[in-house]
């Protein structure tokens, strides 16, 4: 098996580098680059001016390969690949079959903030076809903390709503959690909602509420934990917004955030919900999509 | 303690529970920083919609012009009412309504009593006040589209020509929806919504005053006193809200300064546009015309009609009708679901009624089965029979708040009260006189609809609740005690 990161060249690539060596150095699997270079025409032109296109992107890719290959320390074993396709997903999915990937990782767009992950455009379409993880890496992740010194995940968050679907992404984090060789910590989040006004029950009516939400979500925590055969650590942590509650969660140096898709379907793909796309969203560490096997 | 007292039935029922202060702080962000202005608005803005707009079709045929009296009364007996509720609020920290404060102070079987009016006060109030508003979308569409719901489709069976009021439970429907999502209505729409009701009213007075003939006024009571009883008693629901107000306490700047200012301050403010409406209303028609049918639905805004012999000013009226009582819906509808919220975490309800739903983080189960009960009340229950059993529901609850004042002081003198009535004992003697005195208006039916509900909660409580109640099975201590 094999941890692949795909990218492409000219593009910055240094956090989905960075997570991807973290991640292979963590499952001791070796790291596979592939840059994704448009496809050529299948017939050749007059002038063969196509050919001239080829040859100079393929000497691109292979530059930007080789740069890659450089940034990442020496303990991880790399193999350098140069596909081919009409789309990063469809190039890299089909690399990935035929690799035998254990997981796939993307950066974030560039125009995304500092510590947070914007879904580009590949990363949507392999959310939607992968049939192995998918591993979305944080703006800036790539910066000195995580890229060297031979850093691994230390922990795997899931998150957990409380709901029979959302006991199977637990499950699914556990075995990610193994994998990696991390620990594994189960995390409610809930919102804190904001008064009703006029009050006419009391402006603190929804801490009743939100009381018994806690009590309910540590009950179901409790029983997935329960049926788990690894020792994990339950936290529920409640914000103002998603963004703030994911914060207050607090995040070791090197963690990484596990969703799931909340209606798993007949087939085990990874399909984001409307959950779990606001997860992404607000998440301050990177997140590994999972796909449900039901 | 739980196993002392089970042996005594008399122990069980009075059985109260501890007061300890909220797990969860944050309160969105409002601790101590409400003042005045603030929270005369929330007052002002639970307050006006809740009957303003329906309740002179209702009122004026028992009082005559004197029903302008009822008013004042109706509004003092509130005010007073709501100065108590917020010394209780104060010493009693549990989330606020009436049933978490006779629980901590009275005892289980007093809660439910007040569980029971508060039903009403709720529950029943939601259901009138969609079916007020029902009438006023209709007047609102015929205006605007000139279409409006068939008379099969926008009034009860027990009315003629009437089967079921769909917009009402359209209304309902929507709040509920609503409130299943999560959604909540801010101090600012809140403040928007009081410049609506305001408007509107204030306009309703001016365009009234034009065709105003003091000749209306020449029979000022014929009923009597009797009758200003009478009127009082169905005028009080619109008085209804008043006591948010004193539900904020924690969070208000020097509640000891501010909350008599803010309560006097809703109260006179309410009272001076109930009574400004009142005379607008009475100057354009013979009192006797108050009961005519065609009034009792849009009423204000047919008052206009007639006055204007256009339709404009009563589209106005209309349109800032369902807005403002929309939001007024939302809110009462609101606080249904999280005393019956607060009745099942006690286990005084089956706990169905306090599960969250993990997906929205709200009582969906409760917020449904509350929907379907006041849709199918607001659906075939006519808007009449609806006020009196809210007017008495209020009342009993007012009146136990008052009480448990008195007994607070003098049971626990030791609790820290951020708000001291002022004038104690008078005050909460002089606010269970009057409400005693706005409650004998009411007519015997309404008292026997009352007590066969009283019966009926009674008899879940002896039979259901009184087992399954949290102190009883000890789920509580160890729950409050982590």
């Amino acid at each position: 098996m094999t941890v692949l990161v795909g990218f492409r060249p000219g593009e910055s690539s240094a956090d989905a580098l960075a997570l991807g060596a973290v991640l292979a150095r963590s499952s001791g699997q070796p790291l596979a680059l592939a840059a994704v270079v448009p496809q050529a025409w299948p017939a050749p032109s007059m002038a063969r001016i196509d050919a001239e296109y080829v040859g100079w992107s393929a000497e691109h890719a292979a530059a930007a390969l080789e740069e890659a290959k450089g940034r990442i320390e020496p303990d991880v074993e790399v193999s350098c690949h140069r596909v081919a396709g009409r789309s990063v997903s469809s190039a890299v999915l089909e690399l990935a079959r035929s690799l035998g990937v254990s997981i796939i990782v993307l950066g974030s767009a560039p125009e995304t903030a500092l510590g947070r992950i914007t879904v580009g455009s590949a990363a949507n379409q392999l959310a939607h076809s992968s049939e192995v993880p998918l591993a979305l890496a944080t703006r800036g992740f790539g910066g000195a903390d995580h890229g060297s010194g031979g850093a691994r995940v230390s922990r795997v968050t899931c998150a957990f709503a409380g709901t029979p679907d959302s006991a199977v992404v637990v499950r699914e984090a556990a075995a990610l959690a193994g994998r990696l060789g991390a620990d594994l910590r189960v995390l409610t989040v809930g919102l804190r909602n904001p008064p009703m006004i006029p009050p006419e029950v009391g402006l603190d009516a929804e801490d009743e509420v939100l009381a018994q939400w806690r009590e309910q979500m540590a009950v179901a925590q409790k029983q997935v934990l329960a049926d788990l055969d690894v020792p994990a650590e339950a936290q529920i942590s409640v914000g103002d917004d998603l963004h703030a509650a994911l914060v207050s969660a607090g995040w070791a140096e090197t963690e990484v955030l596990a969703l799931g898709s909340s209606a798993p379907g007949p087939l085990a793909r990874v399909f984001l919900g409307s959950r779990a796309t606001k997860f992404v969203k607000h998440s301050p560490v990177p997140v590994v999509l999972l796909p449900l096997h039901s | 303690m739980a196993l002392q007292e089970r042996g005594s039935f008399r122990a069980e029922i009075f059985r109260r529970k501890p007061v300890t202060a909220p797990d969860e702080g944050g309160h969105g962000g409002l601790a101590r920083t409400i003042g005045t202005f603030r929270l005369t608005m929330f007052g002002i803005g639970a307050t006006v919609g809740t009957g303003v707009f329906f309740v002179m079709h209702e009122a004026v045929p028992a009082a005559g012009p004197a029903v302008i009296i009822a008013f004042v009364i109706a509004g003092i007996a509130a005010g007073l009412s709501a100065l108590c509720y917020a010394e209780m609020a104060s010493a009693v920290p549990v989330s606020g309504s009436t049933y978490s404060y006779a629980y901590a102070t009275m005892g289980e079987i007093i809660a439910m009593v007040v569980a029971a009016c508060l039903l009403l006060e709720y529950g029943v109030s939601t259901a009138a006040v969609a079916v007020g508003w029902s009438g006023y979308l209709n007047e609102l569409l015929n205006n605007l589209v000139g279409w409006r719901f068939p008379d099969a489709l926008s009034n009860s069976f027990a009315v003629e020509g009437g089967f079921i009021n769909l917009p009402a439970v359209l209304l309902v429907a929507l709040c509920a929806f609503l409130l299943i999502r999560g959604a909540s209505e801010s101090a600012t729409i809140n403040a928007i919504m009081v410049v609506i009701k305001i408007g509107v009213l204030l306009l309703f007075a001016a365009v009234a005053f034009t065709a105003f003939d003091s000749n209306n006024f020449a029979d000022f009571a014929p009923m009597g006193a009797a009758g200003v009883t009478a009127a009082a008693g169905t005028i009080f629901f619109t008085f209804i809200g008043l006591d948010a107000v004193s539900t904020a306490g924690d969070e208000v700047k020097d509640p000891q300064r501010t909350m008599p200012k803010a309560i006097i301050g809703a109260l006179v403010a309410v009272i001076a546009l109930y009574v400004l409406v009142a005379v607008a209303a009475l100057g354009t028609q013979p009192w006797t015309a108050f009961s005519d049918p065609e009034q009792g639905e849009a009423g204000l805004s047919r008052i206009l009609e007639n006055v204007t012999g256009t339709t404009w000013p009563g589209t106005v009226l209309a349109a800032g009708a369902v807005i403002s009582i929309f939001s007024v819906t939302l809110v009462v509808m609101y606080g249904q679901t999280r005393i019956l919220f607060a009745m099942g975490r006690d286990g005084m309800l089956p706990k169905a009624f306090s599960r969250v739903n993990p997906k929205t983080q709200t009582p969906v189960t409760n917020t449904v089965v509350v929907a379907v009960v006041v849709g199918l009340a607001a659906a075939f229950v006519p808007l009449d029979e609806l006020w009196d059993l809210v007017s008495i529901g209020t009342l009993i609850a007012f009146i136990a708040v008052s009480i448990g004042v008195i007994v607070l002081r003098r049971t626990r003198p030791d609790l820290p009260r951020g708000f001291r009535v002022p004038g104690y004992p008078v005050t909460p003697v002089l606010s269970v006189l009057i409400c005693g005195y706005v409650l004998s208006g009411l007519h015997w039916t309404t008292y026997l609809w009352f007590l066969l509900w009283l019966a009926i909660v009674m008899a879940f409580y002896l039979l259901w609740g009184r087992r399954n109640s949290a102190l009883a099975t000890g789920e509580s201590a160890e729950e409050r005690t982590e």
